[in-house]
């Protein structure tokens, strides 16, 4: 009997503590200064030159600062860790360091960690993501507050690059175990302190109150930033609607629409930096039958694809039809190009002439965005080409790319939301397994337009490449992409051109 | 007792050890990781030097053993894409999927087992069609849209449980409720069959006659022995169950094993997944042999044939 | 069945008593069998529907206009009588899409249990009909694959090798074989030790000729039981690969993947996850009842 009563008394007891340790209010919002943001991707290594995501863009952005800074809006590359920077030659870059930076831990940003960071980096034998970062020679310190950076070769863009999303370490930090891996809390100069990590769940921000005076992200104002990982867009949009989470992005366009009315929530929609776009097996890949190796079947593929429907349609927000391989917005992306409008019957002539009157078989690689390619796979069976989807990862696509297995694909670029088209075209036209096109000529020209120091240089050569790239319908580009936001009507933030949100920049109302 | 134990451990051991085989190799022949791990923009060169380096190059028995004798020392290697000792992740990962899947397994004996029960003790009455009817439509039912479903009800119309997470008791009880209710079929359709074939045995009928009250039969006398069965289907139940998880870690945004499985398998991350199949065989391995050993104990007719 | 009740009521008056054969009571015993008659019926009615697709679908399943996306089904005030369940994201008719994808649900249910049938079977056959050395290797197979986590592997290999729609059959089949394998192997094992089968080996039968001419015939009543049963977890397995987006292949309209297609509107337009949802609910129930129900009526001392 007195057994029976301990074991009840005891169940009763850690039940209640149970309940006691459970009943915690949701901490998300402007009640609690506390910005709670979701995303989709996990995140390997908070270490930016160490992953090439999304979530990774962001947490890195949130905790470190780097030489300089892309204004969001304005897309202009502004002074930040750096009080200057000149070229001294097409090879030589030289940073007058800001002083008074502090690190997380409080000690005071220079030269030495400049260049311990920088050097780690592009250290070949360092497995960074980014093969820009190879192209540093090395760094040297001239005084406490002063580093020059060599580069192999002449690098315009090296600017944007180190603008974008190279960020300066404490000196040492990767002695460990070389990379900022999870364990070490990573020390940065960023406006909010790293001071959780959730593993797989999230990362936990605190402002930081010594941040730079000067910085050109200015002041943090939120108390606390909390990122978590969801994968399941509806549960996303559930956790915004019940208050759990205050910001959300890449919100598909039926969703945001249908929320737009809802008081609950704010809408917003916002350009992207990515583009997407259908590459064609014109170098013959596949085969040397491959019927995409004759321009006139590109130029079918590219009448016969409706890019207007689509964007109006189903990416709708602020997506717009593009004509050339790159975003509008990034340097030297023309688009005075050849342009190919929506023209079913012209693409059955075509492929007439080409000698597929009754049209042909092939394949689509992609692993994206599912109603397009329903779209897209419509549109070229209504001309007569017949396609069967290949749907999986990025993964899956390079390791078919390296196979000569594809003949068709589409996906999309972000460009890791650098405004120049060097971050995207020496990518892709590059003679190497990514290429579908294989042409000297135009690879030639790009390279010319991405070593050269002078803008008008760079112009002129990406103008050529592009529009060659249009005539001879290597690519199909489609359209730019759109951001959608769902917050919370109590925040304010600010809506960039690459479709990364700045969480720094974020206020309550 | 000690004999049938030792040679159901071997046969265990055995069992892994093939199942390990077979999980390297089908990862390892179908897809091509020096790829994935050489990162977007790798030249050739770049994933033949990362063949070498990881040593894909190699034939795979003799890699399988190179990663057994180092699994075998605890070392699983390290994740391509997390960056992080693989037995850390799991490490990480493990208690949010142990979690729910005990949470489930009790949620799915504590509304299988009563209602197994109540459908033996009145055969073939509206009760039990009723309570058959409940296990063939829990069967039936798409866990994901259920899942989706209970977000609707409990976050939106009546907000009374948080949507996503794993930092409080309320976190893990839609979660729960979805992936017992998957399970709760199977338990309640044993302990069914398992009382009936008892109820009709001569000792029960004796302990009727004897006068003893009908509750005291049915649970001391019939239940005791209807549940051998059913713990065997338990042990099974609970291997799946954390195998099972994936989506319902996707929905309920739990970032457990599950969810740990399904992005390695996305990223191509090979170490991982191997890592997560075998921890998750090994699981089920060792609920089936502890079910197997807790019947032999509960029967000792098992344990002697 | 009026028939046999007049036979029953004579029985106390004739002198010769008329048996019911036993085709008579399985089919007495099957038209009062409330779960065998529902899932008959609702199963019966979408297999029809299925092979009746091209005649009964208003349109067809694969033309899409955009223009004409995601329209409400026709109780929605904005509905219309054309597109009798509304559009689809990509705005192709819904109805026509659930009659062709019933077809894909059905045939991936068949398709899968034929194959994993005829390994489960043989499997379980052999262990049975052998005994000894091959029993215990089939056992050891059995433990293996069970020990497998199921859904991972399928998820791992769909993903590696491309998702299709044979892909998939191949790998569920390859999946779900076990269940035959273990209820096959008991129920040969039972017979193995008949008389018959006894005097037969004597008489120097080949093991092969015994096994399909004496022991498959009777082992079919388990194995149809088993077949219904996988068929509908092979049906909601592929559900949830194309759930995660790596089963069947659009254009196909599979219910899995419609399902899946209808996820991101189930917030605002419910209609489009629930429709194919409450189909494949009552797909898979009406399957398991059908199984349930044979069970019953084929054996009902094993009702358990």
């Amino acid at each position: 009997m007195f057994k029976k009563r301990f074991i009840s008394t005891a169940l009763v007891l850690v039940l209640s503590m149970i309940f006691a340790l459970g009943i915690q209010t949701a901490n998300a919002g402007k009640k609690n200064d506390t910005l709670t943001f979701a995303t989709k991707g996990d995140l390997g290594n908070v270490d930016k030159n160490f992953n090439t995501s999304r979530t990774g863009m962001l947490v890195q952005r949130l905790f470190t600062d780097g030489l300089l800074y892309t204004d969001p809006v304005t897309m202009k590359i502004k002074p930040a860790l750096a009080a200057s920077w000149k070229w001294i030659n097409a090879k030589l870059l030289e940073f007058e360091l800001r002083k008074g930076v502090k690190f997380h831990d409080g000690s005071e940003m220079t030269a030495d960690d400049v260049v311990y960071t920088l050097s780690y980096i592009s250290d070949p034998a360092v497995k960074t993501k980014g093969s820009y970062l190879k192209k540093i020679d090395r760094v040297e310190k001239l005084s406490p507050y002063k580093v020059q950076v060599h580069l192999k070769v002449p690098y315009p863009t090296m600017i944007n690059r180190l603008a974008g999303g190279v960020s300066i370490y404490k000196k040492g930090c990767y002695e460990k175990n070389g990379n900022l891996s999870q364990n070490i809390n990573p020390n940065g100069t960023g406006p909010y302190r790293l001071t959780k990590i959730l593993d797989g769940k999230g990362f936990v921000f605190e402002k930081f109150e010594d941040y730079y005076k000067e910085s050109p992200k200015g002041q943090p104002t939120i108390g606390k930033i909390v990122i978590r990982i969801i994968k399941e867009m509806n549960t996303q949009v559930a956790e915004v609607l019940s208050g759990g989470v205050d910001w959300i992005f890449q919100v598909p366009s039926d969703i945001a629409d249908s929320l737009a009315s809802n008081p609950r929530v704010m809408v917003e929609t916002g350009p992207s930096m990515r583009i997407k776009f259908l590459r064609m097996d014109a170098a013959g890949r596949t085969g040397d039958d491959s019927p995409f190796k004759k321009l006139k079947v590109r130029q079918a593929v590219s009448h016969a694809v409706n890019r207007e429907e689509i964007v109006n349609q189903l990416v709708k927000g602020s997506s717009r039809v593009i004509h050339s391989a790159c975003r509008p917005i990034q340097f030297g992306c023309i688009q005075d190009v050849k342009r190919y409008d929506y023209n079913p019957e012209k693409a059955r002539q075509l492929l007439k002439d080409a000698g597929y009157p009754n049209g042909f078989e092939t394949k689509l690689f992609s692993f994206m965005d599912r109603p397009i390619l329903e779209t897209i796979m419509n549109d070229l069976a209504v001309v007569g080409i017949k396609v069967t989807l290949d749907y999986s990862t990025w993964p899956s696509l390079v390791s078919a790319l390296g196979k000569d297995n594809v003949p068709l694909t589409f996906h999309g670029w972000g460009s890791s939301s650098l405004a120049d088209v060097d971050a995207i075209l020496p990518f892709f036209f590059k003679l190497n397994a990514q290429d579908l096109a294989m042409d000297q000529e135009v690879t030639d020209l790009i390279k010319a337009g991405g070593s050269s120091a002078n803008p008008d240089v760079r112009l002129k050569n990406y103008n050529k490449a592009l529009k060659l790239i249009a005539e001879r319908a290597y690519w199909l580009p489609m359209f730019s992409d759109t951001m959608n936001y769902v917050s919370s009507n109590d925040l304010e933030f600010v809506s960039p051109q690459d479709g990364l949100p700045r969480l720094f920049l974020a206020k309550w109302k | 007792m000690l004999i049938y134990t030792i040679k159901r451990a071997l046969l265990a051991t055995l069992v892994a050890l093939t199942v390990s085989m077979l999980t390297f190799g089908l990862l390892h022949l179908s897809s091509d990781p020096a790829v994935a791990l050489a990162g977007e923009d790798a030249t050739e060169e770049d994933i033949q030097m990362v063949r070498v380096d990881y040593g894909f190059d190699k034939p795979l028995p003799v890699q399988y053993l190179a990663w057994l004798t180092k699994a075998l020392q605890g070392d699983l290697g390290t994740s391509f894409y997390f960056n992080i000792p693989v037995s850390k992740l799991l490490q990480q990962r493990l208690p949010v999927t142990l979690t729910l899947g005990a949470c489930s397994l009790v949620f799915a004996i504590l509304s299988a087992v009563p209602l197994g029960v109540l459908a033996a003790m009145r055969p073939n009455t509206k009760l039990d069609r009723f309570c058959l009817t409940l296990a063939v439509s829990a069967q039936a039912m798409p866990a994901f849209w259920f899942g989706l479903m209970l977000i609707v009800v409990f976050c939106l119309w009546f907000p009374l449980l948080p949507v996503s997470g794993s930092d409080t008791w309320q976190h893990f009880v839609m979660p729960t409720i979805v992936v017992g209710t998957n399970a709760m079929p199977a338990i309640m359709r044993l302990t069914r069959t398992g009382m009936l074939d008892v109820l009709a045995t001569d000792y029960i009928r004796t302990a009727r006659a004897k006068g003893l009250r009908p509750k005291t039969v049915l649970l001391k006398h019939a239940l005791r022995n209807a549940v051998i069965p059913v713990i065997a289907v338990i042990g099974v139940q609970a291997g799946y169950m954390m195998g099972g998880s994936v989506i319902i870690e996707t929905v309920f945004g739990l970032n457990g094993l599950g969810l740990l499985a399904y992005e390695s398998i996305m990223y191509f991350d090979l170490a991982c997944m191997e890592a997560v199949v075998l921890l998750l065989c090994f699981v089920f391995i060792i609920t089936t042999f502890a079910a197997d050993i807790m019947n032999a104990w509960l029967d000792p007719r098992i344990r002697i044939g | 069945m009026s028939v046999q009740n007049d036979t029953l009521k004579q029985i106390p008056n004739d002198e010769e008593i008329i048996e019911p054969t036993p085709g008579q009571i399985m089919r007495t015993r099957a038209l009062r069998h409330w779960g065998l008659m529902i899932g008959g019926i609702v199963l019966g009615i979408i297999v029809i529907l299925a092979l009746a697709a091209p005649i009964a679908a208003p349109h067809d399943p694969y033309t899409q206009t955009l223009s004409n996306r995601l329209l409400p089904p026709v109780w929605d005030a904005k509905g219309s009588i054309n597109h009798i369940l509304g559009t689809d994201q990509v705005g192709r008719d819904y109805f026509s899409r659930l009659l062709y994808g019933a077809r894909i649900s059905l045939m991936i249910g068949f398709a899968t249990v034929l194959l994993s049938g005829f390994i489960g079977t043989s499997l379980g056959l052999m262990a049975g009909y052998f005994g000894g050395r091959v029993d215990l290797f089939i056992n050891y197979l059995i433990t293996v694959r069970l020990s497998l986590p199921g859904i991972l592997v399928a998820l791992a290999t769909v993903q590696l090798i491309g998702g299709s729609l044979p892909v998939v059959i191949a790998v569920l089949g390859f999946m779900l074989w076990v269940r035959f394998a273990v209820v096959i192997r008991s129920a040969t094992m039972q017979i193995r030790n008949m008389d018959y089968i006894k005097a037969a080996r004597a008489a120097g039968c080949s093991a092969f000729r015994l096994i399909v001419t004496q022991i498959l015939p009777n082992v079919l009543n388990q194995f149809v039981v088993i077949a219904t049963l996988e068929a509908a977890h092979a049906i909601l397995l592929e559900a949830a690969l194309s759930f995660l987006g790596i089963g069947v292949q659009p254009p196909l309209p599979s219910w899995g993947l419609m399902i899946n297609e209808g996820k991101d509107y189930m917030f605002f337009k419910p209609y489009l996850i629930s429709i194919s949802g409450i189909a494949l609910f009552c797909l898979v129930l009406s399957i398991n009842l059908v199984g349930d129900g044979i069970r019953d009526v084929t054996a009902p001392e094993n009702r358990n």
